[in-house]
C-alpha cells in the first residue's frame, strides 16, 4: 500500500493553547480534513514515521454531526495507538454521509508510540463547510 | 473575550455573578496581580466563569493560583455541586482520572546516596516504563483487573503483593474510593488499562528523586517523617488509558442527553448528568473504578521504587522506603462541607484538609493537617504543604496542584531542544533519564510558572501551610 499524502489544499496547524494541543485543519472535503487530522495526531504520537508495511483497520462510526464524528475518529485512532501500537496517518473513506463514516484507518505499527494524547475533547470542537472546502478544530488532551 | 475581575483582598479575586451569561454563582481565584496579568488571553477565566454555570453549583466556583487554560474546566479549578439539584461532570474531573502525586521518604541523605544515584536512576528508568510498547508491565487478567477497579491500592497490596498495609493508611481515601462498579467500565477502557498497571505515561508525568532542601515547619515535617538533606521519591501519574477512556465514554454518552435534562451549557465539554440520575450514578461508579486503578498504579510504581532503592542501599525488604502520603488531583468526591453533602470536583486541584478534619487523616498527621504535594517544574523545586482548616471555608478543603503551565508545549519546543534541556539539567547536577527528547523540551522548566509564588499564595490565603521545599536530584520522564 502506498502513502498517498494529503490532498491539494489540505493543511493543519497547532494553535496556541497553554495546557493542551489545539489543532486546526482545512481541506477540500470533509474526508480530507479527517485524514489530515489523523496525520497531525500521528505527528504527536511518534517522533518519525516508521518503515514497516502499511496496514488498515476498519472503522464504522456514527455521530450526531461532522464535529462529533471527528472526535470519535481521533478517539478511535488514540485507542488503536495505545492498545496495538498502530498509528494511523491516513484515512480511506468508503462512505461519509449523514453522520456516518465507513472506511479504514491507514498507518503502521510502531514500537515506540508515545501515549501522550489522552483524548479528543469537545471543547471548541468544530467541523464545518467553509467556502469550497471544510475547516475543523479540536482540542486534544495531552 | 475578557472577564471582569475584582480584587476582594490581598490574594482573592472575584468574577461577579452576571459577568457572563448563565453564571449561577460568582467565581473566585486565589492569585496576585502578576499571575492575573499573565492569564490575559489564555481563556482560563472564561472557562472558570463557564464552570459557574453548572446546575446545582454551590458558591463559589473556585480557582487556585496554578490555574491555566484547559478544556471545559480550567486546570486548577474546584466546583462543588449539591447532591439533590446538582450535576456531576466528567469534564470537571478530566481524562486522567485521579492523576495524583505520591511521596516516598528514603531513609538516606542525598550525600549518602551520591555514589549510587546513577545506578538507582538506571534501575528506576528500567523498571517503571513510561508507556506503549515498552515492556516490564504485568498484564492483569479479568479477575485481577476487577479487583483493582473495586479495591484500588488495597487490592494491589493485599492480592498482588505490591507494597505494605501502612501505605494504605498514608493514602487519600485509603487508596480506594467507595461505590466502584467495574460493570460500569467499558471493554475499551479495560483493554487500555489491562497492561498499564505500574506505568507512568507521558506528558507531564514523572518520577523524581528529590532532596529535602529546607524545612520551614519542623513540627509538621516531623509528623510527615521528613528532615533536611533526606532523599524522597515523588511519583506523578494517574489512571492511564483506562481513566482516559472512562472520561471519553461518559462525555460521549451524556452530551446528547443534556437537552432532555433541561441543561444548557456554554461549552460541550462541560457535559454532565444530574447526580441523582442513573447516568450520574453510572459515571460516579466508573470514575471510582478509574480512581482506584490510579491508586493501584502509583502503588505498583512505589513498589518498584522500594525494590530499587533497597537494592541500591543494600537494604532489601523495603525498610529503606516509607510512604509519606498520596494525593489525588483530578477527581470528584462526595464530601461534607458546611453541613451539606456535596460532590466536589477537583480538576488539577488537591484536597487539603486541616486538623479540624483530622478524623479523616492518618493518626500521625491528624494534628497538623493533610500532607499536600505541589510539584514544580523538573528543574526547580517542589513543595510539601499541610492542609489548613481555612481551606474548608474558602475552597471546599482544596489547594493548588502544581506550578501551572505558563507556555504551551509548542512554544516550549520552539524555544529549546530536548538535548539542551537535558544539558542544562545535568549541569545543575540533576540526573536525567528520558524516553523522548521532544517530551523533555515540552516540559522545560521555563514553560511553568514559579512554583514558589504559587505556593506562597495558598500559604498566605491560609489554605495550606509551607512545610518543606524539595529540589530534584534525578528525573525519570516518559
Amino acid at each position: 500500500m502506498s502513502e498517498a499524502g494529503p490532498a491539494a489544499g489540505t493543511a493543519s496547524e497547532l494553535v496556541e493553547h497553554t495546557g493542551e494541543l489545539e489543532l486546526r485543519v482545512r481541506g477540500p472535503s470533509l474526508g480530507a480534513v479527517y485524514a489530515e487530522a489523523l496525520r497531525a495526531l500521528a505527528d504527536e504520537l511518534v517522533d518519525r514515521r516508521g518503515e514497516g508495511p502499511r496496514e488498515r483497520r476498519a472503522v464504522d462510526l456514527s455521530a450526531s454531526g461532522p464535529d462529533t464524528l471527528l472526535a470519535d475518529l481521533l478517539n478511535e485512532a488514540i485507542f488503536r495507538s495505545e492498545t496495538e501500537g498502530f498509528v494511523a496517518d491516513d484515512l480511506e473513506v468508503r462512505e461519509l454521509a449523514g453522520g456516518r463514516l465507513r472506511g479504514a484507518l491507514v498507518g503502521r505499527l510502531h514500537d515506540e508510540a508515545r501515549p501522550v494524547v489522552k483524548a479528543a475533547t469537545y471543547h471548541r470542537l468544530q467541523a464545518r463547510r467553509d467556502g469550497d472546502g471544510w475547516v475543523a478544530g479540536v482540542v486534544l488532551d495531552v | 473575550m475578557s472577564v471582569p475581575l475584582r480584587r476582594i483582598d490581598e490574594v482573592t479575586w472575584e468574577i461577579p455573578l452576571g459577568a457572563r451569561p448563565g453564571m449561577r454563582v460568582p467565581a473566585r481565584l486565589i492569585a496576585d496581580a502578576q499571575l492575573v496579568e499573565a492569564l490575559a488571553g489564555d481563556g482560563s477565566l472564561e472557562q472558570l466563569a463557564n464552570v459557574a454555570s453548572l446546575p446545582g453549583i454551590v458558591e463559589p466556583a473556585m480557582a487556585m493560583p496554578d490555574i491555566h487554560q484547559g478544556y471545559g474546566f480550567p486546570v486548577g479549578a474546584v466546583a462543588a455541586t449539591g447532591m439533590e439539584d446538582g450535576v456531576v461532570s466528567p469534564g470537571g474531573v478530566g481524562y486522567d482520572i485521579n492523576c495524583g502525586v505520591r511521596l516516598l521518604a528514603l531513609d538516606v541523605s542525598a550525600d549518602e546516596l551520591g555514589p549510587s544515584l546513577g545506578r538507582l536512576m538506571d534501575e528506576l528508568a528500567r523498571s517503571v516504563p513510561s508507556g506503549t510498547g515498552r515492556g516490564g508491565r504485568r498484564r492483569l487478567d479479568g479477575r485481577d483487573l476487577d479487583g483493582v477497579l473495586r479495591e484500588g491500592a488495597a487490592y494491589a497490596v493485599g492480592e498482588l503483593g505490591l507494597g505494605e498495609e501502612d501505605d494504605l493508611e498514608h493514602t487519600e481515601s485509603g487508596g480506594r474510593l467507595p461505590g466502584a462498579d467495574p460493570s460500569r467500565v467499558s471493554a475499551r477502557a479495560r483493554d487500555r488499562g489491562a497492561d498499564q498497571l505500574g506505568s507512568m505515561g507521558s506528558g507531564n508525568h514523572f518520577l523524581e528523586l528529590q532532596r529535602v532542601e529546607r524545612v520551614e515547619d519542623a513540627a509538621a515535617a516531623g509528623a510527615f517523617g521528613l528532615r533536611e538533606g533526606q532523599v524522597a521519591a515523588m511519583i506523578h501519574t494517574g489512571s492511564r488509558g483506562l481513566g482516559h477512556q472512562v472520561c471519553t465514554d461518559y462525555v460521549r454518552s451524556m452530551e446528547p442527553r443534556l437537552e432532555g435534562w433541561g441543561i444548557r451549557l456554554p461549552d460541550r465539554q462541560l457535559a454532565c448528568a444530574p447526580i441523582s440520575s442513573p447516568e450520574g450514578a453510572d459515571y460516579l461508579a466508573a470514575m471510582a473504578c478509574a480512581a482506584n486503578f490510579a491508586w493501584a498504579n502509583r502503588q505498583a510504581i512505589a513498589h518498584q521504587v522500594r525494590r530499587a532503592a533497597g537494592q541500591a542501599l543494600g537494604r532489601p525488604g523495603g525498610s529503606a522506603v516509607r510512604q509519606v502520603y498520596d494525593v489525588a488531583h483530578n477527581v470528584a468526591k462526595l464530601e461534607e462541607h458546611g453541613g451539606r453533602r456535596l460532590c466536589v470536583h477537583r480538576k488539577g486541584a488537591t484536597r487539603a484538609f486541616g486538623p479540624g478534619r483530622g478524623s479523616e487523616l492518618p493518626a500521625a498527621v491528624a494534628g497538623v493537617g493533610q500532607p499536600v504535594f505541589i510539584p514544580g517544574s523538573m528543574g526547580t523545586g517542589s513543595w510539601v504543604l499541610c492542609g489548613q482548616d481555612r481551606s474548608d471555608e474558602l475552597s471546599f478543603g482544596t489547594a493548588c496542584h502544581g506550578a501551572g503551565r505558563r507556555l504551551s508545549r509548542t512554544q516550549a519546543r520552539r524555544q529549546v531542544s530536548g538535548q539542551e534541556v537535558r544539558r542544562r539539567l545535568e549541569e545543575a547536577g540533576i540526573a536525567v533519564r528520558a524516553a523522548s527528547a521532544r517530551g523533555l523540551a515540552e516540559e522545560a522548566p521555563f514553560a511553568y510558572k514559579e512554583v514558589d509564588r504559587v505556593v506562597d499564595l495558598v500559604h498566605r490565603a491560609g489554605i495550606a501551610r509551607r512545610v518543606a521545599r524539595l529540589v530534584p536530584i534525578g528525573v525519570v520522564k516518559g
